[in-house]
């Protein structure tokens, strides 16, 4: 049996709704853990995941990809007796130098008051004790590279290495909001942020077939289920664009079309989330990253939206976006080369600084309301799921005869 | 408008693929299956365009394989020889089709492993020597002429002409910078027909030029996967020293295709003395006898001649049909209905404003089956042979190639036009 031991980050500020907080994380680790026979543990604001031997590599990606603990470590467990836990203390140890740390400290918390050594004296004891059995190490109280923890409950829990945890507030705590997902480096990115501070997220993605290929839909679908790892499952609505698309083109000026087609593409993404009483969309804008994310050209698209619109992106640059794309695992189909926008549709010029009234004039012209209420109709509604994920695709074949 | 999927059963559902022994509810399974299948393919109404990349298989194909002895030809025992005569029958066959003699033609996997056998074989001569390639070759010749380079086999590409055909001006100008390169040609690869734009290269002026070159004599490597039961091509009269086939594209089934060699070479690759010592590895009897059956059936000069003028007589409807569309320009530009310069098979014409993946989409939407020889990479394509062939980069990207076969009708060209006029109001 192996257990581990979470470490609740930025929830143990929170008051008089903390157990809220708490039932929420313990019910998307239930969800995360499913199939891994492991047994959740709920205690004093200590989480404890018990499970067998063979799981516990099951149990560590699913810590890892854990949103809403500081940090989590595998613990050992030792009878309430002061030779089991110094013993204990000296493993840690020894499994500490193994991994080439060179200071320490022991922190001891005792619970259990009936516990013959009080908090100073475990870690005096224990202290002196890997001293004498491990003399590589030194203490260092100030700053060590490794703390022992020993925490003395209905059993005494010793854990030396601990792993950071995601962080954050758990899905789910933070209400639902809708994701605009591209196919891009960004988006799958500002879904991950937005996750990281308990959003539960659903995904829109506008598909303009035949002028974007079903790789690219496929390339969606798949970055969806990744972030839903980290995220839980994920509604992802594809909604047909083509008609829409086409209308701008027959309509519009020529260097408007992009900006009126993220006008009409944050009306339906809106009028979606109403629906489903979402209460805010999400993009991966980066402020004046291309020419519609200008100042004013967002608030030309923002202006359709009708809803909060969140940007967790918006002050980064691409190199950091790059950063934790690769670090959540979906860079790499990020750039997988199927455009989620056919160059038939980008101008040349295309407006840089909209101004909101002209834009919105324009829009007017386009009367899609009809259009809109189509393809929102005509949506297709699939589930993403982390168990869906397959080996990355092989890239495009080229050569035939 | 009749559907060009008649070919999938040759008009009418093929019932007779029984084989003695099948409980008969297995029987009257697959036959139930197989008719479902050819009424739902009649109502889909696919027609195909794609014949340069593979074409479907003649329903004799899986009779063949399915009667092929099973021994292995190099066993001495009697299922053993059984296969050894089949599989010699096969190569006598394939070579009084081609006009050579049987010991010239040795099995191989198809085009790409033909190729590549005589290309690295290079690395097995004692001496230096180079490579002369065209520019617009398949990758098989392509990729492996960078390999070659990597292992320091001077390499040296030919420019073609504009019209993508490499000529024996561009070979003398080819071969002039090799001598300024102090590179010493020994090999020159040319496919005949290519693959993406269908251009002929006139081979027997090239090898005329080559063996008139002092010095060393140069192998001649020739691609003629698109070529053989396709375009009239003399492997004997030429004068070249080694060709490739390969039987998909002759209505034969994938993993098998021909080397034809005029004289042993020095292989890289070794193994068992199976062809000589020149392709190791168990032949695959089953695909020689297919092989030597889509040979005689597209390959012998009368069937081939009647074949080639009725693709010419549809390529001229297809060709006339899309110039009069306003919105089309054919590549290269300068091609005409009855071009000796082209094969009749293959066509590539760009459609601009319509990048060409798009059109290949929606054409394949409406019961068309196309292709563009190349997929879209990041907002821009990679068209080598175009590239090659001097081609604007939005042309290239708008280009889609039509490529027809013996099953190909009239009423399939008829209805292609019809349905990218359509599609070309619509987008």
């Amino acid at each position: 049996m192996t257990t581990y031991l979470l470490k609740l980050g930025e929830l143990t500020l929170k008051g008089g709704n903390r157990s809220e907080f708490e039932q929420i994380l313990k019910r998307n680790l239930t969800t995360m853990l499913k199939g891994s026979r492991a047994v959740i543990n709920c205690t004093k604001g200590r989480f404890f995941i018990h499970c067998e031997e063979a799981r516990a590599e099951q149990v560590e990606t699913v810590l890892d990809r854990l949103i809403g603990i500081a940090g989590w470590a595998k613990a050992q467990v030792c009878e309430k007796t002061i030779e089991s836990v110094l013993q204990a203390c000296v493993e840690e140890a020894r499994r500490l130098v193994h991994q080439g740390v060179k200071t320490f400290k022991i922190e001891a918390r005792r619970a259990d008051k009936s516990f013959p050594l009080d908090s100073y004296g475990i870690m005096h004891a224990a202290g002196d004790a890997v001293c004498e059995a491990v003399p590589e190490l030194q203490v260092n109280v100030q700053n060590p590279e490794q703390v022992i923890s020993v925490e003395v409950r209905e059993r005494v829990y010793v854990y030396g290495l601990s792993h950071r945890g995601r962080r954050g507030l758990p899905v789910g705590s933070a209400g639902r909001g809708l994701l605009l997902l591209s196919g891009g480096i960004d988006s799958p990115v500002a879904g991950y942020l937005m996750a990281q501070r308990g959003m539960r997220l659903e995904a829109i993605y506008f598909h303009a077939y035949p002028y974007t290929s079903e790789d690219a839909q496929k390339k969606v679908h798949r970055l969806a289920s990744i972030i839903s790892q980290y995220a839980l499952s994920i509604r992802l609505h594809t909604i047909p664009f083509t008609q829409i698309q086409l209308r701008i083109k027959e309509r519009a000026p020529d260097q408007w079309s992009t900006v009126l087609l993220r006008m009409a593409m944050m009306d339906a993404a809106g009028q979606l989330a109403r629906r489903n009483r979402m209460r805010c969309l999400i993009t991966g804008e980066s402020l004046s990253q291309v020419a519609s994310q200008t100042v004013e050209n967002i608030q030309c698209t923002e202006s359709t939206a009708g809803l909060p619109v969140f940007r967790p992106l918006i002050g980064t640059d691409k190199e950091q976006t790059i950063k934790i794309a690769q670090e959540i695992g979906t860079y790499e189909t990020s750039i997988l080369p199927y455009e989620d926008c056919c160059v038939l549709f980008s101008p040349a010029h295309p407006v840089l600084h909209g101004k909101l009234e002209e834009a919105r004039e324009l829009y007017a012209t386009l009367e899609l309301d009809e259009l809109l209420e189509a393809a929102l109709h005509n949506e297709l509604l699939e589930k993403c799921g982390a168990e869906e994920l397959d080996p990355m695709p092989s890239s495009l074949h080229q050569g035939h005869r | 408008m009749r559907s060009g999927i008649t070919w999938w059963y040759g008009g009418k559902p093929d019932l007779s693929l029984r084989v003695a022994g099948d409980p008969p509810a297995v029987t009257l399974y697959r036959d139930l299956v197989r008719t479902v299948c050819f009424r739902y393919y009649k109502l889909m109404k696919r027609t195909y365009f794609d014949w340069a990349a593979t074409t479907p298989p003649f329903p004799e194909i899986s009779d063949i394989i399915a009667m092929a002895p099973f021994g292995n030809p190099s066993s001495r025992h009697r299922e053993g020889q059984e296969a050894r005569r089949a599989l010699e029958n096969a190569r006598r066959r394939s070579a009084a089709v081609l006009g050579v003699r049987p010991e010239q033609l040795i099995y191989t996997s198809g085009g790409t492993e033909s190729n590549t056998i005589v290309l690295q074989s290079l690395l097995a001569r004692n001496s230096r020597a180079g490579l002369l390639y065209g520019a617009t070759e398949h990758p098989s010749v392509r990729e492996n002429a960078e390999m070659l380079k990597r292992l320091d086999v001077p390499v040296l590409a030919i420019q073609p002409e504009r019209d993508g055909c490499v000529s024996v001006e561009a070979l003398q100008r080819a071969l002039e910078r090799a001598r300024e390169r102090d590179i010493p040609v020994r090999m020159l690869a040319l496919m005949v027909v290519n693959n993406e734009t269908g251009a002929v290269s006139d081979i027997s002026a090239i090898a005329r030029a080559v063996r008139q070159i002092p010095g060393p004599p140069i192998h001649i490597h020739v691609d003629l996967v698109q070529t053989i039961g396709k375009v009239p091509f003399s492997l004997s009269d030429t004068g070249i020293d080694s060709a490739a086939l390969s039987a998909h594209k002759l209505g034969g089934p994938r993993g098998i295709g021909l080397l034809y060699l005029r004289r042993p070479l020095t292989v890289l690759n070794k193994g068992g003395e199976q062809e000589w010592g020149l392709r190791a590895g168990t032949e695959n009897v089953a695909g020689a006898l297919a092989l030597a059956y889509c040979l005689e059936k597209l390959a012998l000069p009368e069937v081939l001649a009647a074949h080639y003028e009725a693709a010419q007589n549809r390529m001229e409807a297809l060709i006339l049909g899309l110039q009069k569309l306003e919105t089309c320009s054919l590549v290269p530009q300068g091609r005409r209905e009855r071009d000796d310069r082209f094969s009749p098979y293959i066509l590539q014409a760009s459609f601009p404003g319509i990048p060409g993946e798009v059109m290949v989409r929606t054409l394949d939407d409406a019961g068309f089956a196309v292709s563009t020889g190349s997929a879209c990479s990041s907002g821009k394509t990679e068209r080598p042979v175009l590239k090659a062939m001097g081609i604007d980069d939005d042309t290239a990207f708008c280009s889609i190639r039509f490529s027809q076969g013996w099953a190909t009708t009239d009423a399939d060209i008829t209805a292609l036009l019809w349905a990218i006029n359509t599609i070309r109001k619509t987008l």
